[in-house]
């Protein structure tokens, strides 16, 4: 009896580590550059998910930009984000890698910001 | 049979709460009471574990490069004591912390106080460092509310 509460209190101590492998992968706090020649911009994003649909924030704050859309491709980890920000209508292109990693997981690809294109790369916080 | 699943037992749950244990130290270990910081940035996370409640902020140097700071708080309880919730500091808010730096020079410290640039509220972020005053009347020196 006394060996199966120790059991049970191990397997206690142990959930809060299970728990935490779990969440879609884009969902978070992510923070980059955009990169355009030799301009830099930083870039912050908050991603969220309901029920396995995405939405969030661009630059998340005072002057966030709600999120038009935000569409993951779970078969190549393709992830489309597109907003209207007070820069021009943003669209990020890019795919996400380092999955199994919390401290340095990577979205990586191409971005336009009205008329203005380039790459981004992109951390999770 | 008994001994054996007892002394398993034992081990996980000395693992599993090992982590806790290292995560709690003595201020004047890890900080320098006397070196001042004042970080001016962004919220970009929020981990409300315990024995130390930690805020990660985006902030520009004086070179105008981006530093990532993390800044240690109280405990969740302790926070909430003062008035914290969940929701006080969300992704994106800007705040002014006050606190002591790593003794290591890293971009880490200890937060005093957190205050929001948007309303220049101050809170008290249960800073461990013995000889620090919460005190209420202080002013709040170098903010200025934002329209």
């Amino acid at each position: 009896m006394f060996a199966r509460l120790l059991m049970f209190f191990a397997a206690l101590g142990l959930s809060a580590t299970l728990v935490a492998q779990t969440g879609h992968p884009a969902k978070g706090s992510w923070s980059g550059q955009l990169s355009s020649g030799s301009e830099s911009t930083r870039i912050r994003l908050l991603i969220d998910d309901h029920n396995g649909e995405l939405m969030g924030a661009v630059n998340p704050g005072r002057n966030a930009s709600e999120m038009k859309s935000a569409v993951l491709d779970a078969t190549d980890w393709n992830l489309k984000i597109e907003a209207t920000t007070p820069e021009g209508e943003l669209v990020l292109d890019g795919k996400l890698s380092n999955l199994g990693s919390w401290t340095n997981r990577k979205y990586i690809g191409n971005y336009t910001l009205g008329s203005e294109s380039g790459t981004f790369e992109i951390t999770l916080n | 049979m008994n001994t054996k699943l007892i002394a398993l037992a034992a081990f996980v749950l000395g693992a599993s709460a090992s982590a806790q244990v290292l995560a709690h130290h003595s201020f004047a270990a890890e900080f320098d009471g006397n070196a001042k910081i004042s970080v001016h940035g962004v919220v970009t996370k929020v981990d409300w574990t315990n024995p130390h409640t930690y805020i990660y902020v985006e902030a520009e140097n004086e070179a105008g490069d981006v530093e990532e700071w993390a800044l240690e708080m109280g405990s969740p309880n302790g926070l909430m004591r003062r008035g914290w919730t969940r929701n006080t500091l969300e992704i994106g808010t800007e705040v002014i912390i006050e606190g002591t730096r790593a003794r290591d020079g890293s971009l880490k410290g200890n937060a005093q106080t957190v205050i929001l640039a948007e309303n220049c509220q101050r809170m008290f972020a249960g800073t461990s460092q013995r000889d620090f005053v919460e005190d209420e009347s202080a002013g709040v020196e170098g903010c200025t509310p934002q329209g």
